[in-house]
């Protein structure tokens, strides 16, 4: 029963996350999918796991949220705005993760005996992360940690070459138009007065 | 009965009030704020009751009403020392000589008894802005960024580098003039990336200190005054400036205690000011204080004149001269750095020696209409130094600090209207 | 168990009380003025936020602005689940109660962010915005310094971590790690030097646009919140229920009242550094000496 409602939970807030209409609402939404996962590695007798995911995932999707509302332009996120785009890619993808996933899911064969009481889940755990898996494991936390340091070096506008922008030109507002917004040409020595 | 209990309950709180400051409100605010049956506080949404201190601009009753909107139910509002708004009906009002402290905690007990009926919007209740979005999620139009909800802009203007390289998105918005962080008046339009101020216009400029005739700088005018009484008023407000100072720094008890402190000095009574200067050293308001925050280079201060100047190492004080302080020993005392932290230091140096100067002075006087070192800098005229390109970069925080580092005067002259930047 | 469920609360209520308490004598000791009523003040100012109307502003994301003080105090009382009253007698007695620890402050987190954010406003927002900076490493910090305090219990539970500190306090044993813990609860309560969130230059910050009912949630969900680290520091680092003659729950209310001094004492006795400053702090002091506590730990364990 428990375990239906945190399903109903995830798969639920999995989907609004594509219904909504700003970036942090999706963010925290894919959040609450992902509370609900953590509650059922709980209910498998994961502790660590169920507890780590929550607590990771509370993290990942704060820092999310706002890097994409500061990536993006979009003030704070509160302005409403299309969550969905490159239908056909995306609708592609989706499908082929699903049969993926369907198809791993139908061919591993998963334990059926529960857990004993006594085990030292958390103990066994460690072992396995720690020895067998440990590069997987290591290796995944370094490519992470270079990707982000990366995103962070590319988005700056100063860079060791000079300012990242330099002779870029908006994208314009209809097809074809004039470039949106200041030109960087109209500014003169890169300070912003403040005209009535 | 449950409801009654939970007034009478209700009302044994100190009365929440926000205050609304108009010309030459804010002193006596100060004051009040000192009673124990009283918060004053900082959002119009924590109030219970608008306390209106102050004869209000024509410009600025639009924001009055916009932030008497802003009060929850049961509200009302006192006037204090000015005249009530001509649509409000019977208005409550209280005369500026007079304390409001029992009308204030009488209409707080009235208004949760149900003894006094809360009062209705001033305006309409609609957006300020109307909503202009189109396309499914009022995105504004076709794509994914939709089009120009508000009739902005939607891809990013080029920005200037302030911190990081990293632009942010900018949001506009205008500040005051009753927002309590900034001088009473004062409205300004800051265009913000986040937290950091890219640019900065003056709507409305600030109040100028304002004349009383029983206050001794302006006593002196009219009548021989003795030492003491100007001594006393200079460290009084020299504490009240550094308690506004340290009120942005988190330190609400302490700057309570400047406040009263103020108050103490006012009303005669002998204070050593070591033990508060220990305190605020101890609390770390001066490291607190970024190094080389809004500094003043050497022309700058000499047009300010007053207390600003002197931060910035610029020894030029009328009592030097003057005859009253000539067996004081007085000895003008200077900053060097120029900065935030250094006007800081030089308000508090002041206070101290103002004190020592009043206890040394016996019954010195100084002459009717002689020149006399006032608290603050030069009155007049517009300086062309501006307040709004100090702030271009700084951290919203720090952009208050900056301007609550200037006294009055010095702000109203670096805040004047209808001058454009150069 | 159900002694257990109501003393849960009452850890809440009275915890909240008593950190409203130590405020307002703090308050008045600094300010040098009477401090007559400070028992009382709480109730009274109770009241006063329950007779308001709670408003609204424009366009806010009222789910997410109604639920998020609610939900801080969800995890306040999440954290004090875990707190071991006496050998045995705990609520949630988890393998893993450290970790669910580290859950609740990732989620505070979240939770502030969302109250500031929702509320469709200027002042609120900048509040969201510092937060998510501050709290992160600091949170980061308080994470290798549980760790560090996991280690001799060989245990990620907090009754096994009680246990481990029969020989030896873990505040002697890693003299590190009880202050950096201290500086987490400033900032999970956003108080005083810490207070980025609800900050007086933002005119109350995320909290700035809330009135009534839900204010008073947030007000004492913030207040919880503080008693629930002191309870938690108390136990991780002072022996929780450990010490003679008097009876272990005794023991822990002691400890945690002499934390929530502290902690109420350090929240008004200093200023508030500019929030970049604050993060060079946190990063490149602060950090550093986590991990060095977590590293003295792992050598000790050894």
């Amino acid at each position: 029963m428990v375990f239906w409602v945190f399903s109903a939970v995830a798969v639920v807030a999995g989907w609004r996350v594509f219904c909504t209409d700003s970036m942090v609402r999706a963010s925290f939404l894919l959040l609450v999918s992902f509370i609900a996962v953590g509650a059922i590695m709980l209910l498998l007798n994961a502790p660590y796991l169920g507890f780590a995911t929550i607590f990771m995932m509370g993290v990942e999707m704060m820092v999310m949220a706002l890097f994409m509302v500061m990536f993006m332009m979009n003030p704070a996120g509160l302005n409403p705005m299309m969550m969905v785009h490159q239908h056909r890619f995306s609708i592609a993808a989706g499908a082929a993760a699903f049969v993926g996933l369907a198809i791993a899911i139908f061919t591993t064969g998963f334990p059926h005996d529960p857990v004993a009481a006594g085990r030292p889940v958390i103990h066994d755990l460690g072992r396995e992360l720690l020895g067998p898996s440990m590069l997987i494991f290591e290796s995944a936390g370094v490519t992470l940690l270079a990707t982000m340091v990366a995103s962070v070096i590319l988005s700056s506008r100063s860079g060791r070459f000079g300012a990242a922008d330099e002779g870029s030109v908006p994208p314009p507002l209809e097809p074809g138009g004039e470039p949106a917004g200041r030109r960087p040409d109209d500014e003169g020595g890169g300070h912003a007065h403040h005209h009535h | 009965m449950a409801m009654s209990l939970l007034g009478r309950f209700a009302a044994r709180a100190p009365v929440p009030v926000f205050p609304a400051v108009g010309r030459d409100g804010e002193v006596r605010l100060d004051v009040l704020s000192l009673a124990p049956a009283l918060r004053v506080v900082d959002s119009p949404r924590h109030a219970s009751i608008l306390l209106v201190s102050g004869d209000i601009r024509t410009a600025d009753r639009d924001s009055l009403a916009r932030v008497h909107d802003q009060l929850a139910h049961p509200r009302a509002t006192l006037w204090w020392g000015t005249q009530p708004r001509a649509d409000t009906g019977a208005a409550l009002t209280v005369a500026a000589a007079e304390s409001p402290e029992t009308a204030l905690r009488d209409l707080y007990r009235r208004l949760l008894t149900g003894g006094h009926t809360s009062e209705t919007h001033w305006l309409a209740d609609e957006p300020p802005n109307p909503w202009r979005g189109r396309g499914d999620h009022g995105q504004g139009g076709e794509g994914m960024m939709g089009g120009v909800p508000y009739g902005r802009m939607m891809p990013m203007p080029p920005t200037p580098d302030l911190r990081d390289g990293l632009a942010l998105d900018v949001y506009t918005a205008q500040f005051g003039p009753f927002l309590p962080q900034l001088p009473p008046g004062l409205v300004l339009e800051i265009t913000l990336q986040g937290d950091v101020i890219q640019s900065a216009a003056v709507v409305r400029p600030p109040f100028l200190p304002g004349r009383d005739a029983s206050a001794p700088f302006d006593r002196v005018l009219h009548e021989a005054t003795p030492v003491a009484a100007i001594e006393r008023a200079r460290a009084a407000h020299h504490l009240r400036c550094v308690a506004r100072l340290l009120g942005i720094l988190q330190l609400a008890p302490q700057a309570a205690r400047c406040r009263r402190t103020a108050l103490k000095i006012e009303r005669g009574g002998s204070i050593d000011l070591a033990p508060l200067r220990k305190t605020l050293r101890r609390a770390g308001a001066f490291a607190a204080i970024p190094a080389g925050l809004g500094p003043i280079d050497a022309a700058w201060a000499a047009e300010l004149g007053g207390p600003a100047a002197r931060a910035a190492d610029q020894a030029r004080d009328r009592r030097e001269t003057a005859p009253a302080y000539r067996n004081l020993d007085f000895r003008t005392l200077c900053q060097s750095g120029g900065d935030v932290r250094a006007r800081f230091t030089q308000w508090l140096d002041e206070a101290e020696q103002a004190l020592a100067l009043a206890r040394a002075a016996g019954d010195a006087a100084i002459e009717k209409g002689a020149p006399v070192e006032t608290p603050w800098g030069h009155r007049a005229p517009p300086s062309v130094y501006r307040l709004t390109d100090m702030l271009p970069g700084l951290e919203w925080g720090e952009a208050l600090l900056t301007i609550a580092s200037f006294d009055a005067a010095a702000v109203c002259r670096m805040a004047p209207l209808g001058i454009e930047n150069p | 168990m159900t002694l257990l469920i109501a003393s849960w609360i009452a850890v809440l209520l009275f915890g909240a009380w008593c950190v409203a308490v130590l405020d307002n004598l703090a308050l008045a000791l600094i300010e040098r003025r009477s401090a007559a009523g400070a028992l009382t003040a709480p109730l009274y100012g109770a009241a006063a936020l329950l007779r308001q109307q709670q408003n609204r502003t424009e366009a806010p994301d009222l789910l997410n602005w109604k639920l998020a003080p609610a939900l801080y105090l969800g995890l306040a009382a999440a954290g004090v689940a875990v707190v071991p009253l006496a050998p045995g007698d705990i609520l949630a007695d988890l393998q893993a109660g450290i970790v669910l620890w580290g859950a609740v402050e990732a989620l505070t987190v979240v939770v502030v962010f969302l109250h500031g954010w929702s509320a469709n406003s200027m002042l609120a927002l900048i509040g969201a915005y510092r937060y998510v900076a501050i709290g992160l490493p600091v949170m980061l910090l308080s994470m290798f310094v549980l760790i560090a305090a996991a280690l001799p219990a060989e245990s990620l539970a907090v009754s096994a971590i009680v246990e481990s500190q029969r020989s030896l306090w873990n505040v002697v044993r890693q003299p590190l790690g009880l202050p950096l813990f201290l500086l987490l609860g400033l900032s999970l309560s956003f108080r005083g030097p810490f207070n980025y969130a609800d900050s007086a230059d933002l005119a109350g910050g995320t909290a700035a646009e809330v009135s009534g009912a839900s204010r008073l949630l947030w007000e004492f969900a913030r207040l919880a919140m503080l008693a629930a680290v002191a309870a938690m520091a108390s136990t991780v680092f002072l022996g929780g229920y450990l010490g003679p003659v008097l009876p272990g729950p005794l023991w822990l209310l002691l400890k945690t009242a002499a934390l929530l001094i502290v902690l109420v004492a350090a929240s008004h006795l200093f200023a508030r550094l500019s929030p970049a400053r604050m993060l060079t702090l946190l990063w490149v002091v602060l950090l550093p000496l986590a991990f060095v506590d977590l590293l003295w730990a792992g050598v000790v364990a050894l």
